[in-house]
């Protein structure tokens, strides 16, 4: 066999390969056991440690592109806030159009499953100007002012129950949980928010961005963050709900062993041409 | 056939359409979704900033509550459009003079505290205790130092330390990069596993 073709496979071959095999398990799942990480435990914890009717602010910064990995997160973390009866205030202030409007639908659904009641139990304030550091500072001082008085549908926050309860971030709230895929992520909440105010801040990551975190973590900075569909997957099964986290593990594994079986014969390949150019 | 489902088969075409760069390079189909996204993008956004941010400013805060102070940082904003008066493009400079101080000002006060916690975190205890945790920390400790040697550009690192030094600094940050690059592959095919339940779940119903 000649070894050297193994470097030049047709791409187009390679992805109906990884899409078949993404698929398959998605038609017959396994089940593979999903070990629960240290750090996904301390995002958990972190949000336990929430005082019972508590109040988190959730940032779910994400655009359509890495919605898959981060929703199932924003998911779990609603179930667990009210489940102790925590408020959440949400924004999405990474992507205009996708953001709020997958935010809202994201927790209206687990709202509306535990009788929770918008405008009582979660506000949403949907995604504000990019003048991010000058928003979020009017907000920590006073959050109806902040947001123009202003829900994502332009509904009045001053009739709502909570927002009568929750009046600035500064003194109000008790957890950020940020998703992150960019900026503003993680960073600005950290540099702009926590750090000043000494709110914990936890959340998640896209695992294009996971790398980047870990000093974070190790310093205390941020209380755990998850690590793409496989932290939420963890988070999922601490929470006690199989969400689309744990829905896509068996299809993840699978495209994990191909994509590695790919890279062992890419490199058989250019081994064996290197050793084919030496020889000649 | 609900809105609900007619949006499931609107995804899926977009996202058929959008997978069609990968077999035929840029394509007409693949334009058209492009030029779409990019066309219903932007004229939500301006309709949620004239709802949600321009208009509510304007008769809340300005006429309502006599904020007039507002009426300044809008003319300064303003001046951004001088760009397109030829001539006058000077103007616009004002603008970004403004928003680039501010953003820089802004930002140096606020990081150093987050930057000074990850210089102190680099302080640890090399004799831990359990070996586990003291090799880790020792070699934490050799990443950070190597790696600083490996970016410290005016320093002459043809011998001795610093050669050693910078060559282990170069090495961590491969094994960093190709840790990266893990991650991101990962992240990938989360990505497109998602779009593979929109396709065969949602609106097919193929799945579960």
């Amino acid at each position: 066999m000649d070894w050297k073709k193994l470097q030049w496979i047709d791409v187009r071959i390679l992805y109906v390969i990884i899409v078949v095999c993404l698929l398959i398990p998605m038609f017959h799942p396994v089940g593979l056991p999903v070990a629960i990480s240290d750090n996904t435990r301390l995002v958990y914890n972190t949000v336990e440690s929430v005082p019972d009717g508590g109040v988190i602010w959730v940032s779910h910064d994400t655009g359509p592109g890495n919605a898959p990995e981060l929703n199932p997160m924003i998911a779990a973390l609603a179930r667990q806030a009210f489940r102790k009866n925590c408020k959440i205030i949400s924004t999405s202030l990474f992507n205009q159009t996708f953001g709020p409007v997958t935010t809202f639908e994201i927790i209206d659904e687990v709202a509306r499953e535990m009788g929770k009641e918008y405008g009582v139990d979660w506000v949403h304030l949907g995604y504000r100007d990019n003048a991010w550091p000058a928003t979020i500072r009017l907000m920590i001082e006073n959050i109806i002012e902040g947001a123009i008085n202003r829900d994502w549908k332009g509904e009045p926050l001053d009739q709502m129950p909570l927002m009568k309860q929750v009046k600035s971030i500064k003194d109000d709230v008790d957890l950020i949980f940020c998703t992150t895929v960019g900026s503003p992520g993680y960073a600005d909440w950290m540099t702009y928010v926590s750090e000043p105010l000494h709110i914990p801040l936890t959340g998640g990551a896209s695992l294009t961005m996971y790398s980047g975190v870990q000093p974070y973590i190790r310093s205390g900075q941020l209380k755990g963050f998850l690590g793409g569909l496989r932290g939420a997957a963890e988070y999922e099964q601490l929470v006690g709900v199989a969400g689309a986290g744990l829905a896509g593990m068996d299809a993840q594994s699978l495209g994990h062993m191909t994509v590695i079986l790919f890279l062992v014969l890419g490199n058989i390949g250019y081994f064996a041409a290197k050793r084919a150019g030496k020889n000649q | 056939m609900s809105v609900e489902q007619w949006s499931f088969i609107f995804k899926t075409l977009s996202i058929l359409a959008a997978w069609s760069y990968l077999v035929k390079g840029d394509n007409p189909v693949y334009t058209a979704v492009e030029h779409f996204l990019v066309g219903s993008a932007t004229a939500y956004g301006i309709v949620y900033t004239i709802q949600n941010q321009i208009v509510p400013r304007i008769v809340q805060d300005i006429i309502g509550r006599g904020k007039w102070g507002y009426i300044f940082g809008a003319i300064l904003g303003l001046l951004i459009y001088f760009s397109f008066v030829k001539g006058q493009e000077w103007i616009a400079r004002i603008t970004m003079g403004f928003w680039i101080g501010y953003g820089a000002g802004y930002s140096l006060a606020y990081s150093p505290p987050v930057f000074l916690t990850q210089v102190t975190d680099s302080f640890i205890n090399l004799r831990a205790g359990d070996f586990a945790k003291s090799f880790n920390n020792i070699l934490y400790f050799l990443v950070v130092v190597s790696t600083l040697m490996y970016f410290a550009f005016t320093l002459k690192k043809d011998k001795g330390v610093l050669y050693y030094g910078s060559r282990f600094g170069r090495y961590a940050l491969m094994v960093a990069f190709g840790s990266a690059y893990g991650s991101i592959t990962m992240a990938y095919l989360s990505l497109i596993i998602g779009q593979l339940t929109i396709i065969f779940r949602d609106t097919l119903h193929l799945i579960k």
